[in-house]
């Protein structure tokens, strides 16, 4: 379903009732007369008193009356103060709703998405609508509520006006037209450079967030970096600087066809009441009466046509939103895989091919293995084989492009996703620690916790936490706990893997588990981890080999898929690829050993 | 007071940086006002044009007025294009000040919390709040509207004494409205940010891209939601609140404009009428009271912004107050690097009570090439980086060609070591102004000596390629492998005495390893090296090894005498590694 700036707009005044907001109604009208009142009587406010003055010269009258204007205006601006503020925390929240409903949808979304740059390129650009108050989502809110006022006012300030001389009204929204039409093409100049200003922008920032990226400051002080940088810095500021000179240059020049158009309206204005006045066809105190009603009126007739320009922007942006809300596919819900969770099962790739969303090359082609319930595996293979991508397909994070994946003899494609998952322990590459408890790093919402100390104490952290003041209570990071405690990489990833074991799936999948670790350290985690996932499928990916000693069976990648399949002896004796890659990250160990034989 | 101090020096500040800004603000000041008191007068003119009951020459006059009108508006069209393009200047060059005080900090600052800290809700503040034109903004339209009042006030004090006593005493009401309300708006923005921090922590959490996978198999993710939505709650209830208790405080100084407005009309008003003033008198006299009382509000809504991005710039200017680098007045100059030697060096880091490197001592000569071998958190980094005078020992002396490295002057210094990190960074621009920012060295056959030469050449634009698609469209994506090999080139071409490369082969797999190993110490040939590694097959090709068990050196030999000491940390972490590649 697509959305035009109506429907997008009907949908945004929707939203107020949907978030139980619908008082919000009620305020914009009252709003609308309360606020549209305002410079009415502030017009009428000195005609009156020179009313009084001249003609009934009752200073008793006089007060009266001003007393009367005086509390009324007050009274409006009071309660306009009160409902300007009630509506914007109201259109705050409304926004804050949206921010809500962004998150729950990328969490539910297909996973293809999220790893797809043009879905990721889409959000961006559209939830560019809900992220600050000053544009999209929200100041649709505030614009509609400022043409409310403005268009009130200027029913009254138009009666007002006509009663003295039609010309009048005309010539002030002639004058509107114009100051509209030049809007309009200052906005139309804007968009076409847009592009430009964009791009000088974003190489004039890249520098701005290099520097101050304390994670750059090595490289920068060992480099001598400092003024170099500093020196493109000036230069794509320079260049960003001229883009900006010729838009405001050309919106200068558009400014000034405004001036003229202001020109006219003003001096027909002020003739025709001057020459009324002098002609005795009105008195001194409807002078005062009209000519501060066409500066009224004229502020606000602008203001009513810069924020129908705003609001049109600003519904443009919304529109891109709510488009992208409603085309986002979601994933869907299916079967639920009926047998225990917690028991190894078998996994088969049947033909299967695989290629990144919106990419042309196939990172799998064709593939084709089984492992077995309960069997301990070692994916091995050269720097872009796919190994990573296995590892998201058995997670049910992609589907293949072409071909099936069988789990315990059923295709992964008939099977929920998100029931699925429960099966699955694994520690992805890039795994994190969050600014959580230790404890609900490691079990997650309500653990148990004797389970996830066991699970912690199983990985050898036990000693390093329990000697924390707080202990496995203790907050990781300093993000939102000041008192927080950094790990070292070697802790967080034991404590990813804790968190893997908690979790107790069927599969337990490692992605270069110890990448970070030293060599007594990774030893010590290969042997407990073999204990700790006797009843599971394991599946162990690494470039280094020293994983495979434990594994029952070693599936050898390089670019050009699966190369080789056996256990560790077997390929060893196959004295292919997998033996050629042993024996260049073997070489020197084994010429040591070689030496110190013979020593 | 402390409020005023800050703000007068970041005017200073940016006043020195850039006067051109400073010059039209004022101008676009004096316009602004002197159109609101021209306003005010529009009306009574007419009147007593009118007044004069000649048509031919109101005719005149009014078309001056028209004219007068326009020019001003011409003078506040032309104001808002030079504004608006010297506010751009004016906002680069604090964001350059701020670029190049980060790139001066001493380094240790930067794994300070505490800095990182600061930092982050400085830039915050400039780039996301636009903290930096707002206060100028504000600060222009505080004094506009205060030069209006004082023109406003001398047109009045011409007619009467009593109505500016009047209007002087509400405007002392008022401010005490605005000063009760700014506290409270300072009160609230202080408080928010924090909450505001820990909610964007969560809020990029469960938006990021790489976490979602993790988040999608484990419950953390319920946990991390529950949190965005609560902190979400508590900053959408607190500004509700805020909307609500702010718009009171508008209350008060609307009720208070009101009563000064009754008053002034009510004394003007009799006035007239008892003494037959001319109603044209009457009517400035109205407009300038009510565009008096117009202005003072103006300024009650103007301080919320003002005090709010003083709020924003305070973390900047304790930024920019933070001590850098001492000038380090040493003048000798390092030719190269013959000898290293750590004389019984102690270290730990700032703020923190372990103990990194224990009373630790070494000599390393001329084109030597070591390993340091360790287990996690051995204090292997740490030595590099007091090598690269990052940080200073707390406790004895690091000596370069027998001499204290502090006595060197910094530059020379540094120009004689390359070293590639653990957590190297390359930068979006161009292949080879990554590898040699001085455009002097033949950076191709660098690049086909460690083998990325041809992958290079293969690009459209070759060396000319900018790194990553940040920074442009046309930029390529390399893979892990590559950038680490344009990180080991860009080490190499500085052409030092002192290679330092840690963990620099974690990304490759172990064919690319292999190769760069064995292609290192033919490129490092006559100089120094030094290299860190969990890949133990790495040491064999070093002269000596120096193996650190928690800040101590347990030894310092060559790989064959170490393999003869079977009770060693290193015969052990070999002995480990080795096994699992017995034939």
């Amino acid at each position: 379903m697509k959305y035009g700036l109506w429907k997008t707009f009907i949908t945004q005044i929707k939203r107020i009732n949907e978030a139980k907001l619908s008082g919000t109604y009620l305020l914009y009208f009252v709003n609308a007369i309360v606020s549209g009142l305002i410079p009415v009587i502030s017009v009428f406010f000195i005609k009156i008193i020179v009313d009084e003055i001249t003609i009934s010269n009752s200073i008793e009258q006089f007060i009266w009356k001003m007393l009367i204007l005086i509390l009324l205006s007050a009274l409006c601006l009071v309660l306009k103060s009160i409902f300007e503020g009630i509506l914007a925390g109201n259109f705050f929240t409304l926004r804050q709703k949206e921010f809500e409903r962004v998150i729950r949808l990328y969490y539910s979304t297909k996973y293809d998405n999220i790893e797809d740059s043009l879905f990721q390129d889409t959000m961006e650009s559209a939830t560019k609508a809900v992220d600050g108050d000053d544009r999209g989502f929200q100041k649709t809110y505030t614009n509609f509520k400022l043409i409310l006022n403005s268009l009130f006012s200027i029913i009254l300030f138009s009666i007002i006006l006509a009663n003295f001389h039609i010309a009048l009204v005309f010539v002030c929204l002639f004058s509107t037209i114009i100051s509209i039409i030049i809007n309009k093409k200052i906005a139309d100049y804007h968009k076409k450079r847009q592009k430009d200003l964009g791009h000088a922008y974003r190489q004039k920032q890249y520098y701005n967030q290099t520097t101050s990226d304390f994670a750059y400051g090595k490289d920068i002080r060992i480099f001598s970096l400092k003024e170099f940088i500093m020196k493109k810095y000036q230069d794509k500021s320079l260049s960003y600087i001229k883009v900006l000179s010729d838009l405001l240059n050309k919106e200068f020049k558009y400014g000034l066809f405004g001036l003229i158009t202001l020109l006219i309206q003003d001096s027909v204005a002020y003739i025709l009441v001057i020459y009324s006045a002098i002609q005795k066809q009105i008195t001194l105190s409807e002078v005062t009466l009209y000519i501060s009603s066409i500066v009224t009126f004229t502020t606000i007739l602008r203001t009513l046509s810069d924020n129908m320009i705003d609001l049109i922007k600003n519904l443009k942006l919304t529109i891109g939103y709510f488009d992208f809300l409603d085309s986002t596919n979601l994933e869907e819900k299916l079967a639920f895989y009926n047998a225990d969770y917690h028991e190894g099962v078998s996994i088969e790739f049947r033909n299967v091919w695989f290629k990144y969303p919106n990419t042309e090359k196939y990172v799998l082609k064709d593939l084709n293995f089984k492992i077995n319930a309960k069997e301990k595996i070692a994916i091995v293979g050269t720097n872009g084989a796919g190994k990573t991508t296995i590892v998201k397909l058995i997670c049910g994070l992609f589907e293949p492009t072409r071909g099936q994946i069988f789990i315990n003899g059923i295709d992964l494609k008939t099977l929920d996703k998100k029931d699925y998952q429960k099966l699955i322990s694994t520690v992805f590459q890039d795994y994190d620690i969050y600014a959580l408890s230790i404890l609900e790093n490691v079990g997650g919402i309500k653990y148990d916790r004797q389970k996830a100390i066991s699970c912690i104490e199983n990985v050898g952290l036990k000693e390093t936490i329990e000697s924390l003041p707080k202990g496995y209570d203790t907050n990781l990071l300093k993000v939102i706990d000041e008192q927080g405690i950094d790990l070292s990489g070697g802790q967080k990833q034991k404590l990813a893997i804790a968190r893997a074991l908690y979790k107790n799936g069927g599969i337990v999948i490692l992605d270069e588990p110890t990448s970070a670790l030293d060599a007594l350290a990774e030893a010590s985690i290969y042997q407990q981890f073999a204990g700790l996932v006797e009843n599971k499928t394991a599946i162990y990916i690494s470039h280094r080999l020293s994983s495979t000693k434990f594994c029952d069976r070693i599936l050898f990648f390089n670019q050009n898929g699966l190369q080789e399949e056996g256990s560790h002896e077997d390929l060893m004796n196959q004295k292919q690829e997998y033996y050629h890659m042993f024996m260049v990250q073997g070489k020197y160990y084994q010429e040591r050993e070689d030496e110190d034989e013979n020593n | 007071m402390k409020i005023i101090k800050m703000l007068l020096s970041f005017i200073k500040l940016s006043f020195k940086e850039y006067h051109t800004y400073f010059v039209v603000l004022i101008f676009n000041t004096l316009v602004l006002s002197a159109q609101t008191i021209f306003a005010a007068y529009t009306l009574s003119l007419i009147i007593s044009l009118i007044e004069t009951n000649n048509f031919s020459s109101s005719l005149n006059y009014a078309i001056l007025i028209v004219f007068v009108e326009v020019l001003l508006l011409f003078l506040k069209l032309l104001c808002q294009k030079l504004l608006s393009k010297h506010q751009a200047i004016m906002e680069v060059k604090i964001d350059q000040l701020l670029a190049r005080k980060i790139m001066e900090l001493p380094f240790s600052y930067l794994e300070d919390p505490k800095y990182l800290e600061l930092e982050k809700s400085a830039s915050f503040s400039i780039n996301n709040m636009g903290a930096i034109i707002g206060i100028f903004n504000s600060i222009s339209t505080l004094f506009s509207n205060i030069i209006t009042l004082f023109g406003l006030l001398i047109i009045i004090l011409s007619f009467d004494y009593l109505i500016p006593l009047i209007l002087f005493g509400g405007t002392i009401l008022t401010c005490v409205v605005i000063l009760l309300s700014m506290k409270f708006q300072i009160k609230f923005y202080q408080n928010l940010l924090p909450i505001n921090y820990k909610y964007g922590y969560y809020f990029n959490t469960v938006i990021s891209p790489v976490k979602i996978k993790e988040l999608k198999m484990y419950s953390i993710y319920e946990i991390l939601y529950q949190n965005f939505c609560v902190y979400g709650r508590t900053v959408t209830k607190s500004f509700v609140k805020y909307y609500i208790k702010t718009s009171l405080f508008y209350t008060l100084s609307v009720i208070l404009r009101y009563i000064q407005l009754a008053i002034v009309y009510a004394l003007m008003g009799i006035k007239t009428i008892t003494e037959k003033l001319p109603i044209s008198q009457f009517t400035l006299l109205a407009q300038t009271a009510l565009s008096f009382t117009t202005t003072v509000q103006s300024i009650v809504e103007s301080s919320t912004n003002f005090f709010r991005n003083v709020e924003y710039i305070k973390p900047f200017m304790e930024f920019m107050a933070v001590d850098t680098d001492k000038k380090n007045l040493a003048t000798k100059l390092l030719q190269s690097i013959k000898k290293i030697e750590f004389k019984d060096v102690t270290f730990k880091y700032p703020n923190t009570d372990k103990i990194v490197l224990n009373h630790v001592s070494f000599i390393l000569y001329d084109s030597e090439k070591i390993s340091i071998v360790g287990l996690n958190g051995a204090g292997k980094t740490t030595i590099v980086k007091l090598l690269c005078k990052l940080y200073e020992p707390c406790e004895g002396t690091i000596l370069v060609n027998d001499i204290p490295i502090d006595e060197y002057e910094n530059e020379s210094y540094i120009r004689q070591i390359g070293a590639v990190f653990q957590d190297y960074k390359l930068f979006a621009y161009s292949i080879k102004d990554n590898i040699d920012p001085t455009g002097q060295i033949d950076v191709k056959t660098i690049c086909n000596d460690i083998g990325i030469g041809t992958a290079i050449e293969a690009l459209p634009k070759q060396y000319n390629s900018l790194i990553g698609k940040y920074y442009d469209e046309s930029g390529v994506e390399l893979s892990g492998g590559q950038l680490q090999k344009i990180a080991i080139a860009r080490a190499l071409a500085k052409k030092g005495s002192l290679l330092i490369l840690d963990e620099p082969t974690s990304a490759l797999d172990p064919i690319a390893e292999a190769e760069i190993y064995e292609n290192f110490n033919h490129l490092s040939k006559d100089k120094m090296a030094i290299y860190i590694s969990h890949r133990m097959s790495s040491s064999i090709f070093c002269d000596k090894i120096l193996v650190l068990d928690n800040g101590i050196i347990t030894d310092f030999d060559t790989h064959k005498n170490l393999m003869l000491k079977k009770d060693s940390l290193y015969y052990k972490l070999f002995m480990t590694q080795s096994k699992n590649y017995k034939l």
